[in-house]
């Protein structure tokens, strides 16, 4: 009886163990040769998703912005997403941008809008969504805000006005003889472009012998302004002094003057954008103003992150400018 | 009960049996729907994951094509194409910023591809346009670009898809992209041949196609993984493999354009699905662990192991009851027989009767058996000892008859001693050993084991012994040459009777005329059951006119009439062939067949 009741135990062990067994193919093959993982350049999936949404990718202003951004990114920990549009003008894309930042659910947008008013509805819709937005380098319009309850937003800058008097002082006090000074605005919507024509006429207002003779946009860009300024000139061959809200716009006019061969206007910028070094240290600009571009997205990604984590930010930062000339330019 | 093991017993064959008519189909049904499961669960996972994998392939030559149609778009444009043609030392820095921004609002115009990294023309003449996730575009790896550059001119394809590869640009926080490479070239109008003006690379997002890639659902512990065309990772579940060359061995799997293989991967076995897309070069491959599958069908073999135990213990169960009410009792009969046999007239005990099938009837008949046969021994032995009863009466009776005949020749003797003249007293002396002899076959049987019959050689030595010590025959020698007879009373009387005569007459008259002489007496059986008693002398012989026939000594009378009475034979010779005997009375009779009597 046990001799067969122990066969009977012997059959049925083999049988589940065959069952359970199963031949694992040939041999084995391990995935990769060496287990050293590289990290990837993904950041961290919990760290806070902050985007720069800055007005054009042309200006190389924007890219010392971003560089300042990116130190921010480095130093918080968290996500950097830069979006530009295609121009400064390109408002719409913008406003764009803005929205399909909402659809990602991005934690924060730090922007400079490229126009004062257009972009306040949009921004408004963001902060409703609970996204934190944060103004930089151009003033987003504070009656036009409050009246569409855009609120809390901290905006970081330099004083335009103070620093487009300073650049335009400089070329203006030097000229000694009656002369005609011109403005090559930036975009007439933008509040930091109407700062730095209120700056720089101050500045012509100052040298009784400057004639301000005209005032155009060339709505920031270095091709538009080398046309105005050729317009310009046509019209009014005695100018002496040119003022650039900005240096690609300074730029341009530069172009166009080397070509005319008119060596004798002085012109003043905004920036101090290398090219616009490289123009100091030949003698084709006069002066520009440093904004520390760099600083002001530093400071914008850094202020995101705070009022995220429910700091109360003051309203308004005002970095410091610096004239740059060719004295100090290196 | 103590049973040896080399029998097979009942119980054994029938779980035996039932094993192989019941549990074996159980087992048999059970393991084949548990691997038929098993395969089939398989298969169909495969079959799924194929498609998946190739819905995946799809999805990604998609997004390749979308990527070429954009690369053709922009190496379409005029305005690049000529920005591209411009060189080194016709630019300057208007220029430079300038188509910059040119080349810059249009490529911004192609970057809204979902997914899309940066797009980026390098001219041989050392000028970068971008557009991208970063605009610092200061620091360049300049090795990958060379590479890339390399790859894209030999390249025969449209557009060059280098895989997973470092991004080219060193800012941007996507250090691994995917990157498609093209060349744009222009005829030299001189020398008539094809020249290279521009790389265009475009980088693709690997966390995007990640992102994508990880909501595809395989199933428990399945993933998909995606390699590029020089076997580097483009995607896998743990993303800080991505880049990296997969092993030698593992590259070497996935030599067609679609297959299904089982292999064993860092450990565990896996059903791997690929297939290979001809425009990249690339493999999307889906891995499902065989153990997952295993897993679902265990459940399958869990219940036959359940179902088996059960049918086990069943079995055990049914053999249990089987063996209690068949075999034991029938153990238990086989014993009692055993037992009847080896001790017979020991008092057993009736074997209990359970239930009235043919085992208990088994049961009833062999108790009615059992009791039959003991009663059989009990009257046996009853009979035994009323034998034995029987045989000690029968002694005592030939001891009586032996003490009756004593006291008869005594009273003779005491007659004897009283008279005078000489006839009469051996008159009396004849009589007397008659009645002697007659005693000695009664004490010759009650002394015997066997009451029937007497050793009859035995009885020729003593009587003659006792008639030569009577006769005072010392000078006369007995020389007995007996077999071994065996006479039954019968028998035995008269024939002791006729020996008594003839060797009384043979000491009486034989050797009157001389001192010493010779009895010879002989006995013989042979195989026919035919006795030849002799008794002869080398005395003085028969008188001439001895006449057998007639004779008026009584004692040959009753010699004659004795013989007629065992239906033998008398013969009287005068001459022996072994002996120098004169006289010789040879007695021949058959015995009758032995009655075993009371032995």
């Amino acid at each position: 009886m046990n001799k067969l009741f122990r066969f009977l135990f012997a059959l049925l062990i083999t049988l589940t163990v065959a069952c359970g067994a199963k031949g694992g193919g040939d041999t084995a093959v391990s995935l990769v040769d060496q287990a050293s993982p590289v990290p990837s350049g993904t950041n961290l999936a919990d760290a806070p998703r902050i985007a720069l949404v800055m007005k054009t990718l042309t200006n190389p202003f924007f890219v010392e912005m971003e560089k300042g951004a990116r130190r921010a990114e480095m130093e918080f920990g968290i996500n950097l997403i830069v979006k530009t549009a295609a121009q400064e003008t390109s408002i719409e894309q913008q406003i764009e941008i803005v929205d399909e930042l909402i659809q990602e659910q991005i934690d924060a947008i730090v922007i400079a809008p490229g126009d004062s008013l257009e972009l306040i509805p949009i921004l408004k819709k963001a902060q409703d969504a609970g996204i934190v937005v944060v103004n930089i380098d151009n003033q987003l319009n504070p009656e036009y805000s409050t009246a569409l309850g855009l609120t809390n937003v901290p905006f970081i800058s330099v004083d335009n006005r103070q620093g487009a008097y300073l650049s335009a002082q400089y070329v203006s006090r030097q000229i000694i003889e009656p002369g005609e000074a011109v403005i090559i605005e930036g975009i007439r919507g933008a509040q930091n472009a109407e700062d730095r024509k209120l700056g720089a006429m101050q500045a012509f207002a100052e040298n009784p012998n400057l004639v301000m003779v005209a005032s155009e946009s060339a709505n920031w860009k270095i091709d538009e302004a080398y046309t105005v300024t050729a317009a310009i000139m046509a019209e009014h061959p005695n100018i002496k002094v040119i003022f650039c809200a900005n240096d690609m716009m300074a730029l341009g006019a530069i172009q166009y003057l080397q070509e005319a061969g008119r060596n004798d206007v002085l012109v003043a910028a905004y920036d101090a954008l290398a090219e616009a070094k490289e123009a100091l240290r030949n003698g084709t600009l006069q002066a520009t103003i440093d904004q520390q571009a760099a600083e002001q997205g530093y400071l914008g990604v850094w202020y995101a992150l705070r009022a995220l984590n429910g700091e109360e930010l003051p309203t308004q930062t005002l970095v410091d400018v610096i004239l740059v000339t060719v004295e100090n330019v290196d | 009960m103590q049973r040896p093991l080399r029998q097979s017993g009942i119980t054994q064959k029938f779980i035996g049996y039932l094993i192989f008519l019941s549990i074996l189909p159980v087992i048999i049904v059970g393991l084949t729907s548990f691997q038929t499961s098993r395969s089939l669960l398989q298969q169909e996972a495969n079959r799924y994951t194929m498609a998946l994998v190739e819905n995946q392939r799809d999805y990604l030559d998609l997004q390749l094509d979308q990527i070429e149609s954009l690369v053709a778009n922009v190496s379409g444009v005029e305005e690049i194409r000529r920005a591209l043609e411009v060189t080194e030392d016709t630019t300057n820095t208007y220029i430079d910023l300038n188509t910059q921004a040119q080349i810059g609002y249009i490529l911004s115009g192609y970057s809204n591809l979902r997914g899309l990294v940066s797009i980026d023309i390098f001219t041989v003449y050392g000028s970068h346009y971008h557009v991208g996730d970063t605009l610092n575009i200061d620091n360049i790896r300049q090795d990958v670009h060379d590479t890339l550059f390399q790859r894209a001119l030999e390249s025969d394809q449209f557009v060059t898809w280098a895989g997973i590869e470092d991004n080219v640009n060193a800012n941007s926080t996507h250090t691994k992209v995917v990157t498609a490479a093209k060349i744009l070239q222009n005829t030299d109008r001189l020398t008539l041949q094809q020249k290279p003006i521009a790389l265009i690379l475009v980088n693709y997002s690997v966390e995007a196609l990640s992102a994508h890639f990880q909501q595809v659902d395989l199933g428990e512990n399945a993933y998909l993984m995606v390699l590029d065309g020089e076997n580097r990772i483009l995607y896998h579940p743990d993303l800080r493999l991505l880049g990296q060359p997969v092993s030698a061995s593992f590259a070497h799997l996935f030599t067609d354009t679609k297959d299904t293989l089982v292999q064993e991967v860092d450990g565990q076995v896996y059903s791997l699905n690929y297939v290979r897309s001809p425009k990249s070069g690339w493999v999307v491959l889906g891995l499902v662990p065989l153990q997952t599958l295993a897993d679902k069908t265990s459940s399958i073999g869990r219940t036959t192991f359940v179902v088996m135990l059960f049918c086990f213990s069943v079995v055990g169960l049914v053999a249990f009851v089987y063996n209690t009410n068949v075999v034991l009792p029938i153990r238990t009969i086989t014993n009692r027989f055993k037992q009847l046999q080896e001790t017979p007239l020991e008092k057993q005990v009736a074997l209990p009767v359970r239930g009235n099938d043919e085992i208990a009837e088994l049961v009833q008949w062999f108790n009615a058996f059992q009791s039959s046969l003991l009663a059989k021994q009990e009257a046996e032995a009853q009979i035994q000892a009323s034998l034995a009863e029987k045989e000690v009466l029968l002694k005592e009776i030939h001891h009586r008859v032996k003490n009756n005949l004593q006291i008869i020749s005594s009273l003779l003797n005491l007659q004897m001693e009283r008279l005078n003249d000489s006839y009469t007293t051996s008159v009396f002396e004849d009589s007397k050993n008659r009645v002697r002899s007659m005693a000695l076959i009664h004490e010759k049987l009650y002394q015997s084991q066997n009451l029937a019959r007497i050793d009859f050689a035995e009885y020729v030595a003593n009587l003659t012994h006792y008639l030569a010590r009577t006769y005072h025959a010392d000078q006369i020698r007995l020389q007995l040459s007996l077999e071994q007879v065996y006479l039954g009373i019968d028998t035995a009387v008269p024939c002791g009777l006729i020996l008594n005569e003839l060797v009384s007459n043979a000491f009486k008259h034989a050797f009157t005329h001389q001192q010493s002489g010779h009895v010879c007496i002989k006995l013989r059986q042979n195989e026919a059951a035919q006795v030849t008693l002799a008794v002869g002398d080398d005395g003085v012989g028969l008188p001439a006119d001895f006449d057998s026939s007639h004779v008026d000594s009584l004692g040959l009378q009753l010699v004659h009439n004795l013989t007629k009475q065992l239906g033998g034979t008398l013969t009287i010779l005068d001459h022996d062939d072994d002996f120098a005997l004169v006289t010789i009375f040879k007695l021949t009779f058959s015995v009758p067949t032995e009655r075993e009597g009371l032995s």
